[in-house]
């Protein structure tokens, strides 16, 4: 779903254009042959500025209006078998601006196709890929806590509704900030005075007394059974690298200790350069790894023996 | 519950009585014997409840967790002929934090013309609604009122900010949540008293931190009271008390009582979440400040008085109001004792002996007990004697006050000088009478060792102790009131 910030960026993005190719367009009417040779491309490509601007508010409004549609019965095999008849469409679109990235006649348009044959290959990729991505969920059923780890932004929200619609469980959703998406009607917001804490954490000790006191408050709002998805989990340990095995082993232990058959998940983005939550590796019996932003590619890995 | 309110009210006074009744020497100085037991008594019932609420205190904790609340905030920032600028700054803070959670209102009462334009086309360009009175009935309460009843029904809840005091991005992100409790009437967050380098400036500073560090901490989810700024209101429980009391000087702490009557509950959260408040910096600034607070606090005995107050939250607002006649009337007595015994007034019977057997351990015991209650807070020595030393500063005002509130003379409002006004150190002219008192006291109480008994001995010294400890605090109020004079001694942001 598009942002109201977002959207009204685009629109202030697609106004800026607009008065830009005007202005452009009121000195191409009175300069000379050699000023309008220096005008064309400039005017030709931020047309195509104002363009992208508004397709992008309309794609996302068709989308919107899309989502309006009651669901068919075509299961997400049969769609995958389905799309993969129309994978050579694909090939063929794929191929197409593969060999316009290499002639366009500007830089700019040679890089602006060389940026939709990257995401048609992405696609392509997907779609081989996103049977066995999906199956390999179902193996979350034989543990009792997993990780998700991707690209900060990620649509970590696409998994954890697949996961909590295969292990049948409600989800309890422990988010750090505020303006996160909501997923579930039972949110536990993460008050800001914990950070104050978190940060103050100097010692194995007040690791540990912050994990169990989190975990506590946790459990007093969590019914048995339920999945708590603690979102971003990367957010809520102590700074301190040697301190965020003891913080999530007791924060783990207090919540499976407090809640009845509880399924815990944890969201991680990793950090720019590249580094995720591995210190939980050994605390949680599997890992989700996100390849890419839509959460469409990734794999499911059994890390507890 | 009321008649055991009253009874512990009375208590201290009681307790003066009996101990009068032992130690007095004629009927006609007994008063006087009374007043400085119940000076006595009144310390060691404020103790008792510092002991009550250690416990709350040295464990005071926040939450981690809270629920999402879709609760709508009415922001108030209320000015009165204030600095535009700085007014300015805090409603772009109070918006920043507030988000898309509700709206910031300024409720301005200001009489200048050029402040009145200047503010509300400020907040016509950043989408703030304005509110501007003719009148000022009701003063700051009033305002509040006013607007409460002019926005209606559209929101929950009702945050007030002074206009120099700037809530920080995350204050409502922790607030709000407090809010899930249906009990909780109101949260307040303390503030923070921006550095000075005006040693008023910074005992007023020190000055707060037992109050803010401990006692607060002490009433949190029970008696914590609304300290008229950083203070966010539900507004329906508001309406059921019949909205902010305006006839009390410090209308936050009456209208705590009045919620608290109620059974609710408040919930104080001690996080520098509301920074850059500006202590007075010099001392008739400082005065004036304190007698206002005092004269609040004598006019809540009534309210006090005639509430159904649970009895240890009624222990908590009446403990408060010990302090205030502790440090006002109550310290005039406890130095004209050895000034009057000094100079051959003998108005008490008692064995010094047996006196400082008994008073020694009370008083050395609460010292330590002091010490260890301010451990871990910025307080230290030099707080602790910038603290004192202020309290000598402010009891002739504070005094001032009661009497005003016993002759029920009216108190013209002043609003607390914010950083800006004019100085004089015209307050301070008591001071040195008394501390030229003090002086001669002692003076003459060296000449009165030459042929004294030992037991004669024993009480000179008892009285030569306690006018050198009132004249070094009050010697040291002085010079800290002198040197905040000074030019260069201006306030400034660290």
């Amino acid at each position: 779903m598009i942002s109201a910030e977002f959207r009204e960026n685009l629109i202030r993005a697609e106004y800026l254009e607009h008065v830009a190719l005007n202005n452009l367009l009121e000195l191409y009417r009175d300069t000379d042959r050699e000023g309008r040779d220096y005008l064309e491309p400039e005017i030709f490509e931020t047309m195509i500025h104002r363009e992208i601007m508004k397709a992008i508010r309309r794609a996302w409004d068709e989308l919107e209006e899309l989502r309006k549609m009651p669901e068919g019965k075509k299961s997400f095999r049969e769609l995958i078998e389905k799309l993969k008849e129309q994978d050579d469409i694909e090939k063929n679109a794929e191929s197409f601006y593969a060999k316009q990235a290499m002639v366009a006649p500007t830089p700019f348009l040679r890089g602006l196709f060389e940026l939709i044959f990257q995401n048609e290959k992405l696609h392509s990729d997907t779609l081989n890929y996103a049977v066995t991505a999906r199956e390999s969920l179902f193996e979350l059923s034989k543990g009792s806590s997993c990780l998700i780890e991707g690209n900060p932004g990620s649509n970590f929200f696409r998994i954890l509704d697949l996961i909590s619609k295969d292990l049948k469980r409600k989800i309890i959703l422990v988010k750090t900030r505020e303006d996160l998406q909501s997923l579930s009607d039972n949110e536990i917001l993460i008050i800001p005075s914990y950070f104050i804490d978190r940060d103050n954490a100097r010692s194995q000790r007040d690791a540990v007394a912050l994990a169990t006191r989190l975990a506590v408050e946790v459990s007093r709002r969590a019914e048995s059974g339920s999945m708590v998805v603690f979102y971003y989990a990367n957010e809520l340990c102590p700074a301190r690298e040697d301190l965020v095995y003891d913080f999530w082993d007791n924060l783990l232990s207090t919540l499976k200790r407090d809640i009845k058959d509880v399924y815990v998940v944890l969201v991680c983005a990793t950090t720019v350069d590249g580094r995720g939550c591995t210190r939980v590796y050994p605390l949680v019996d599997h890992v989700i790894t996100v390849y890419d932003i839509n959460a469409l590619m990734y794999k499911v890995r059994k890390v507890y023996p | 519950m009321r008649v055991l309110n009253t009874a512990y009210f009375f208590m201290p006074f009681a307790t003066a009585i009996i101990i009068t009744y032992f130690t007095y020497t004629s009927l006609w100085t007994a008063w006087f014997d009374f007043l400085l037991w119940t000076s006595v008594t009144l310390g060691f019932f404020q103790f008792l409840t510092t002991l009550a609420q250690s416990k709350g205190a040295m464990s005071y904790s926040l939450p981690y967790t809270g629920k999402k609340l879709n609760l709508k905030v009415a922001a108030f920032v209320t000015a009165f002929n204030e600095d535009p600028e700085i007014v300015e700054r805090t409603l772009l803070s109070v918006k920043a934090a507030l988000g898309n959670r509700g709206d910031v209102i300024l409720l301005d009462d200001s009489t200048k013309p050029e402040i009145v334009d200047r503010l509300s086309e400020f907040c016509k360009k950043n989408g703030i609604i304005y509110f501007h009175r003719t009148d000022r009935r009701g003063f700051k309460a009033g305002a509040i009122n006013d607007a409460i009843k002019a926005i209606g029904d559209n929101y929950d809840l009702v945050a007030i900010f002074d206009a120099d005091q700037r809530p920080s991005k995350s204050f409502f992100d922790i607030v709000l949540p407090f809010f899930e409790d249906p009990k909780v009437a109101f949260v307040q967050v303390p503030q923070y008293y921006e550095k000075t380098k005006s040693l008023i400036g910074q005992g007023a500073r020190y000055q707060q931190e037992p109050f803010l560090r401990r006692i607060m901490r002490g009433r949190d989810s029970r008696s914590a009271f609304s300290l008229g700024s950083g203070t966010v209101y539900r507004i329906s429980v508001l309406k059921e008390v019949g909205l902010l009391e305006e006839k009390s000087v410090t209308e936050d702490i009456a209208t705590s009582v009045k919620i608290h009557e109620k059974g609710y509950v408040s919930k104080y959260v001690d996080l520098p979440l509301v920074w850059y408040g500006t202590p007075p910096t010099e001392v008739s600034a400082y005065i004036t400040q304190q007698s206002r607070w005092a004269l609040g606090g004598f006019q809540l005995i009534g309210t006090l008085l005639k509430s159904d107050l649970s009895f240890r939250t009624f222990m908590d607002y009446i403990s408060g109001l010990f302090y205030w006649l502790e440090v006002g009337p109550f310290t005039l007595v406890q130095i004209a004792a050895p000034i009057t015994f000094l100079f051959g007034i003998y108005f008490l019977k008692i064995n010094p002996v047996i006196y400082v057997s008994a008073y020694v351990p009370y008083f050395v015991f609460s010292f330590y007990y002091f010490y260890y209650l301010m451990k871990g807070t910025e307080y230290g020595v030099k707080g602790f004697l910038l603290h004192q030393a202020l309290e000598y500063v402010e009891f002739i005002g504070v005094t001032a006050s009661f009497f005003a509130w016993v002759l029920r003379r009216k108190v013209p409002f002043k609003v607390t000088a914010k950083g800006r006004s004019a100085k004089s150190l015209r307050p301070l002219i008591y001071h040195v009478i008394i501390l030229a008192l003090l002086v001669a006291s002692m003076t003459r109480g060296i000449f009165l060792i030459r042929g004294a008994t030992s037991v004669q001995l024993w009480s000179i010294g008892v009285n030569e102790f306690w006018a050198a400890w009132h004249y070094f605090f009050l010697i040291t109020g002085i010079y800290v009131s002198f040197v905040s004079m000074s030019e260069e001694e201006k306030s400034y942001v660290a």
